[in-house]
């Protein structure tokens, strides 16, 4: 395993290498660094290209340039990075440059993806298992539509939509009925379709979702809830059920009374936490906390599941754990929303909270609070999240149902069929994991393409992070900064590579990489 | 929140009060706690220097002149503005031009020392390259050095300096202000010095007495230690003389100014806080307004940024002429149609040639569909000088010349090169910035009206400014190119760059040695009266000599929100910027 | 995996037909491909709706053929022309000339009740120029961008997958190391770097993408090539006598022909797209060149005051690309010889995946194949 994995780490790092090579050298050709200071009325500007030619060894041909360069990557193996400096930001070196910018375009893509693939997948599945569903009919032709939709389009229209529109509805926050109305029908029609059987449990799921979902939405417009969203005990416990229901139904079912048991169980002891839990957020008011919380939790519900999982131990504790690690979003988000008054009273919109541009509000930065600047990080980060999220949750969403179809069709999944086991042991147990592994190569495919759209997308919300390092870079023809990009994307994308390789090899029993 | 604003009106209220029955307090601070303010601007501040050669740009100058006091600022209209709070100047003879500012008792930086004549000689030294190394190079690489115009040693004493130029200057009041601290730069230079009055006498020391090697250091910190991307470790980067210091400054995203606790000379600012957040899509920045992100915007516009912005229910705004003007250029010396090389060195051959093609600029079809839409008060641009508005402005474009190309005139524009035998059709190269649709369009009306005289206007347009480049191109391949100037103060001085003979901006080779006679003599000229005169005569010759046409002063455009009052424009940097002290929250009133 | 067939080895592969097979037996490849085509709906709409779209655009304006493309005024007449020669369309505007604007801000003269195009019926820009000539002009060189790019790259991918996959060894090695360096640099890098590069023109960004967009079409090929090329046809064709170029260009390669032209629609459909977004990101095309992406990014400040500027164009390029979608979701099922309604081993699934792993750095399909 380890030598299959530094052998496929080599290999790639030899082609990092080429591949940086060539951005070098095309990059380097495609324009004059010292453009803007050749046109300037400047009497100090011939000093200036004077200085920067030196500095920038313009004199040589670019082929030495990138060994003078790589000569400076190497020495951060011995700790002294030198990436050169950027011209077209002020000759501020490239290094720091990066370390600017990689959190905020890491958090937008991780989160991105993570969100497509969770998603897509769910949706993709749903689809096949409902193959031929007018459902089914709807989403494939929406993923067609998403899939050809230019990105920038799609940003564009959010930033319109999704912030001044929503932020206006949020001054005024007052759902009209007939929206309601659509929703619930919609929300019932997936509900219907996902859940499908025979004509009767459709109804029903049809009736109950629609008509939860429309009554949610009208107490919460009568209840003014979108004027000051919170979340409070009766929220945590609402999406703490939701959550363990959701794990409960996709890893042992109802039916299993010890995982019910142990699940509860977690469930209790974590609205039980509740309170004590508002202390430990307010005194240990750091990012850390939430890892803190969520490894106890995990390990609470660990620990219950070994108890009471009797014979089934193993997928107790299994479920039990995901549920407890789960529990704390929505303890999280109940502190961010906590401060949600603070929050608005805080930034300089007039209406809303949703941002159009930035990573994050200058003000609330000065504020020493995690959970406020959270939400302060959410806010802005949702429209560039979705947006970019949007495009790879139209691949998720075929390569998953497409996936799953084949897999269904298989034989051994008639054998399981046949042998007696349940349609959702069929699907979670067999199917799933089998399906699940074309799905871990594509997620290193989709890195690119992330990163090509992240690279939009931060310049249509006006984000200072990798992707404008690229723009600006290549803008100017300061190619230390485009390389400073490539590099960290490339790394990025070996690292992406690896993980896929290993996922691929979990998942797949027939693989033993040797 | 909105009681402590309420309480800090009713304060203003009552300030203001004090002042209507007579009784004015000494300085009341009128800034209102907890009022912040976010601006949109382009560009970040990344140099605390705007004087040095890195740090001379508009970004900085913003933002700086927000954290700075200064003998002088332009104000909207525009024109200079004495800052008497801060200190006076007064011209106290005219031969030898000698001019004596003093600054007041109580002003001093932010850390509390007081400005003195220590940095007033700071100042002298790096304008008038005081100091020079052993090659004669000057040592501070101030943006725009004067190692001509005062060499001798200026007299100082605690709080004032007496300036003595060696020769008059026409632009002597605009060439000299305040720049960064003395001590601070001592400071960055030997951080040992940690005596801000050891420093100063130390630095006025070496200045009186030449100490190059003492200076060397001092010299390098001025010209380099004021970079700064973010917010900068050592706190004498960013000494502040002025009505805010600077609290945070986060790279590409944002600048946050405070208001500067020591500040008791000139006009009170009324926000606590000012942010300035680098938005450069102009769409963006509308967006952002609309939103609520930000509450002064400005920029140039597009038709559509104009539409979404008359469009905002929550916002105010104003259209008015920048200081940038488009105008396009003749090349006289490339064996080019415009060239008399061409026709064998026939000067008059040549310019009927470029009287014709001047004439058949469709100036006010340009300034028609393309400007007005987007400044309804936009007009011809007729002074290659002078800033429509500036002093002297009507007079020089009345009679300059100029009216001959106010109207398209295919049938003279034929008559001229019919009459000097030209054969049609006549091919001119013609270059746009690539890429621009707005020079492309204006290429397109002037490619189609020159047609109908007999003009074929080749595209030669290139994403490159190579022409600029006097070393890769010393002659431009161009017949005529179209691009803007921006005028960044009202000087008199600096016109030679683009008209005198072989000077660097002097990309046509034009040459015309009575012009290059009346500029200089335009620069030792100190009676104003004389100074339009002459300027008329220069401005007589460059338009008779067919040299080219300005057409229009680029449109801007400055939005701000309902929730500020008091924001006003201004053509010439600091732009909006200028009154920044009367910005207020619009419920504080 | 190891058992794929080529289609036109139907019968061979054993006595018992199934439903499916009886169906198509004693047709030829031709004929199954085409009926089963036209019994996807979605495709065969597709198919009309983008036929027309290129007539359309065809058509409408006319085009320019050689040339400089610089407009230059005509000699007789006050007008402009374009340079190269120019074949005339039945739409009376031009997309480079200026006309008096007819409604305010150029609004379009398209009315619904009472139907009307008028003259501008996408309406006009600032300047009076007329929308729909332009969309049309961009359509067209979008278009041609997209068929330009699609050829080059299916090409050179073909080439050069199947030389890897035949000759395997070094030449193997080498094709496939050449792959993954470009397929670890981002297609929206590379393309941005080389855009800027040459700067502003159609023919030139085209023909650089066609150089870059190759890789996975060759990784695709080569891991046909790798299975087939030891079938015993294959053999057959050897000992009969035939040359390797024969082998490779008549045997083996027409029963690829399903993957090849899959990939190359989806490749087409990707192109478009970021043809897009070069132009927005200001790397692209640029005026006085014009594609749908150059319109769309030039007035994208546009969607709220002139909507017009800013939906058409954006609606043909997401009309145009979901198009080239469905039609490759139509061909991918036709070309699967064992295609019914019911996916299957080497169904849609296998296909759609196949394709998209092969833009995988160094996940290569052959690669599995072999590690069975």
């Amino acid at each position: 395993m380890l030598t299959f994995v530094t052998r496929r780490l080599v290999a790639t790092i030899l082609v990092l290498l080429v591949a940086s090579f060539i951005v070098y050298i095309l990059t380097a050709g495609s324009g004059d660094p010292l453009q803007e200071l050749r046109g300037s009325r400047d009497p100090n500007a011939q000093d200036k290209i004077k200085y920067l030619s030196g500095v920038l060894n313009l004199d040589q041909p670019p082929i030495l340039r990138y060994f003078s360069w790589l000569g400076g990557v190497g020495a951060c193996f011995i700790g002294q990075c030198d990436l050169g400096i950027s011209v077209a930001r002020g000759e501020q070196p490239v290094i720091d440059a990066i370390s600017g910018a990689l959190g905020s375009t890491l958090q937008l893509v991780l989160a991105a993806t993570i969100l497509a693939i969770v998603i897509g997948v769910a949706i993709g599945m749903t689809t096949a298992l409902r193959q031929y569903s007018g459902y089914d009919y709807v989403v494939t032709f929406l993923t067609f539509v998403f899939y050809s939709l230019p990105i920038f389009w799609v940003a564009v229209l959010l930033k319109e939509f999704g912030a001044i529109r929503f932020n206006e509805f949020l001054g005024d926050p007052v759902i009209p009925w007939w929206s309601i109305v659509v929703i619930g029908l919609v929300m019932g029609f997936i509900a219907s379709s996902v859940v499908g059987g025979e004509l009767r449990t459709r109804v029903i799921s049809f009736v109950s979702v629609g008509a939860g979902i429309g009554g949610m939405l009208f107490l919460l417009d009568i209840t003014q809830w979108f004027a000051r969203p919170s979340i409070g005990i009766i929220g945590v416990a609402l999406l703490t059920i939701a959550t363990a229901a959701i794990v409960l139904f996709t890893s042992t079912g109802f039916q299993h009374r010890r995982a019910l048991i142990a699940v509860a169980i977690v469930v209790a002891v974590t609205l039980a936490l509740w309170w004590p839990m508002q202390f430990l957020f307010f005194y240990l008011n750091a990012g850390w906390t939430v890892l803190l919380v969520m490894v106890a939790m995990a390990g609470i519900g660990v620990v219950v599941g070994l108890l009471v999982g009797g014979d089934a131990k193993a997928v107790v504790a299994r479920t039990a754990g995901l549920v407890g690690g789960l529990t704390v979003i929505p303890l999280v988000l109940d502190q961010m929303f906590l401060r949600w008054d603070e929050y608005v009273a805080r930034i300089p919109l007039s209406n809303g909270v949703i941002a159009t541009i930035g990573a994050s509000t200058p003000a609330i930065r000065r504020v020493d609070d995690t959970w406020l600047n959270m939400l302060d990080s959410m806010t802005h980060m949702l429209l560039p999240t979705i947006a970019l999220m949007i495009i790879s949750l139209a691949a998720y969403t075929r390569y998953a149902r497409a996936s799953l179809l084949d897999v269904m069709n298989q034989d051994y999944v008639r054998t399981a069929r046949a042998k007696g086991l349940g349609e959702r042991t069929v699907v979670m147990r067999h199917a799933f994991r089998n399906a699940m592994i074309p799905i871990a190569t594509i997620i290193a495919l989709d890195f690119g393409a992330v990163i090509g759209g992240a690279v939009i997308t931060e310049r249509v919300f006006a984000w200072q992070a990798m992707g404008s390092l690229f723009n600006e870079g290549l803008k100017r023809t300061d190619v230390n900064l485009v390389m400073g990009f490539f590099l960290v994307t490339g790394i990025l994308a070996v690292l992406f590579n690896v993980f896929a390789d290993l996922l691929y090899s979990a998942l797949d029993p027939r693989i033993r990489v040797s | 929140m909105k009681n402590k604003r309420v309480a800090a009106a009713i304060a203003v209220l009552a300030a203001g009060a004090l002042a209507l029955t007579g009784c004015t307090p000494p300085y009341e601070s009128e800034v209102i706690a907890d009022t912040e303010i976010t601006v949109a601007w382009n560009d970040l501040i990344d140099n605390f220097n705007q004087s040095s050669a890195a740090g001379n740009n508009t970004a900085n100058a913003v933002v700086l002149y927000m954290m700075n006091s200064s003998f002088l600022y332009y104000n909207d209209k525009p024109e200079l503005v004495r800052n008497t709070d801060f200190g006076t100047f007064e011209k106290t003879s005219d031969d030898p031009l000698t001019v004596k500012y003093t600054l007041n008792d109580n002003v001093t930086w932010s850390d509390g020392t007081p400005i003195d004549s220590a940095d007033l000689l700071l100042s002298w030294t790096t304008i008038f390259a005081g100091a020079e190394d052993a090659e004669g190079e000057p040592l501070f690489t101030h943006a725009n050095p004067r190692g001509d115009l005062s060499t001798a040693l200026p007299e100082i004493d605690d709080k004032s300096i007496t300036i003595v130029y060696d020769k008059a200057y026409v632009d002597w009041e605009i060439q000299y202000d305040l720049g960064v601290a003395a001590h601070g730069v001592v400071g960055l230079a030997y951080p040992e010095i940690t005596d801000p009055e050891e420093a100063k006498s130390m630095f006025v020391e070496a200045v009186q007495n030449d100490d190059v090697e003492w200076l060397t250091p001092v010299a390098k910190a001025w010209n380099d230690a004021y970079q700064a991307p973010s917010t900068p470790d050592s706190d004498l980067v960013a000494l502040s003389s002025g009505a805010y210091v600077l609290d945070e400054l986060v790279e590409n995203e944002y600048v946050a100014l405070k208001a500067n606790p020591l500040y008791t000379w000139g006009p009170s600012p009324k926000y606590e806080r000012i942010i300035v957040r680098q938005i450069e899509d102009s769409t963006a920045q509308v967006q952002a307004i609309e939103n609520g992100d930000v509450q002064i915007a400005a920029g140039q516009p597009t038709p559509d940024v104009l539409e979404l912005v008359k469009g905002l229910s929550n916002a105010d705004y104003v259209t008015a002429d920048e200081a940038t003007y488009e105008h396009i250029d003749l090349t006289f010396n490339n064996g080019g149609p415009f060239d008399p090389a061409t026709y064998g060195g026939d000067e008059d051959k040549a310019k009927a040639v470029r009287q014709a093609f001047l004439k058949v600029v469709p100036r006010a079809e340009i300034l028609e569909k393309l400007i007005s839409p987007l400044n309804p008060n936009a007009a011809l641009r007729d002074s290659v000088l002078q800033i429509p508005g500036a002093p002297g402005y009507d007079e020089i474009a009345s009679t300059n010349g100029s009216a001959d190309y106010a109207e398209v005139d295919i049938d003279g524009a034929k008559k001229l090169l019919a009459d000097a035998g030209v054969s049609t059709p006549v091919e001119v190269k013609f270059w746009y910035p690539e890429g621009n649709v707005r020079r492309a369009t204006e290429f397109e009306f002037i490619q189609q009206s020159a047609a109908l005289a007999g003009f074929t206007v080749v595209d030669d347009s290139e994403p490159t400014w190579a022409f600029t480049d006097k070393e890769a191109l010393p002659i431009n391949p161009h017949d005529a190119v179209i691009f803007a100037w921006q005028s960044t103060s009202l000087a008199l001085t600096g016109s030679d760059q683009y008209l005198g003979s072989g000077q660097p901006s002097n990309f046509g080779g034009y040459s015309n040695t009575k012009v290059d006679g009346l500029l200089k003599d335009l620069e030792t000229e100190l009676d104003p009266a004389v100074q339009t005169e002459i300027q008329v005569a220069v401005e007589k010759e460059v338009w008779g000599d067919a040299y080219g046409v300005t057409i229009f002063q680029f449109p801007g455009i400055t939005v701000w929100n309902n929730s500020v009052t008091n924001v006003s424009p201004s053509p010439l940097s600091p732009t909006y910027f200028w009154n920044f002290w009367e910005w207020a929250p619009a419920d504080s009133e | 995996m190891s058992d794929k067939k080529p289609v036109a080895d139907d019968q061979s592969v054993g006595q018992e037909l199934s439903i499916e097979q009886r169906a198509t037996v004693g047709l030829s490849q031709g004929t199954i491909v085409r009926r089963r085509f036209l019994q996807h709906r979605g495709a065969v709409i597709s198919m009309y709706v983008l036929l027309f779209l290129i007539l359309l655009a065809f058509t409408s304006v006319g085009t320019v053929v050689g040339g400089t493309g610089d407009l230059k005024p005509d000699a007789n007449s006050t007008r402009l022309i374009v340079d190269g020669f120019r074949i005339p369309g039945w739409w009376t505007s031009t997309w480079w000339e200026r006309y008096d604007i007819v409604l305010p801000g150029g609004a379009p003269t398209f009315t619904l009740w009472p139907f009307s195009f008028g003259d501008h019926p996408f309406g006009q820009d600032n300047t009076g120029k007329d929308v729909f000539a332009r969309v049309m002009r961009g359509m067209q060189q979008s278009l041609s961008v997209v068929f330009i790019v699609g050829v080059i790259s299916t090409v050179i991918g073909v080439v050069l997958g199947a030389l890897a996959g035949y000759y395997r060894g070094w030449i193997d090695q080498l094709i496939m190391r050449i792959t993954d360096v470009i397929i670890i640099i981002p297609l929206l890098v590379l393309g941005a770097v080389l855009g800027r590069t040459i700067g502003g023109d159609a023919l030139m960004l085209a023909l650089m993408l066609g150089l870059i967009a190759w890789t996975g079409m060759a990784r695709l090929v080569r891991a046909e090539f790798l299975s087939l090329r030891e079938r015993e046809f294959v053999d057959a064709a050897r000992v009969a006598g035939a040359s390797d170029f024969r082998i490779i260009f008549r045997h083996i390669l027409p029963n690829t022909v399903g993957v090849i032209v899959v990939s190359a629609t989806l490749l087409m459909s990707a192109v478009i797209l970021l043809e897009t977004s070069l132009s927005f990101l200001g790397f692209g095309i640029k005026s006085p060149d014009i594609s749908l992406g150059q319109i769309i990014s030039e007035y994208n400040e546009a969607f709220k005051t002139r909507p017009w500027l800013f939906w058409w164009p954006g609606l043909f390029i997401v009309v145009i690309a979901l198009c080239i979608n469905f039609i490759g979701d139509g061909l991918r099922d036709a070309f699967d010889p064992r295609q019914k309604r019911v996916p299957t081993q080497n169904g849609m699934g296998s296909q759609v995946i196949s394709f998209f792993k092969s833009y995988v750095p160094g996940a290569r399909p052959g690669d599995e194949t072999v590690n069975k």
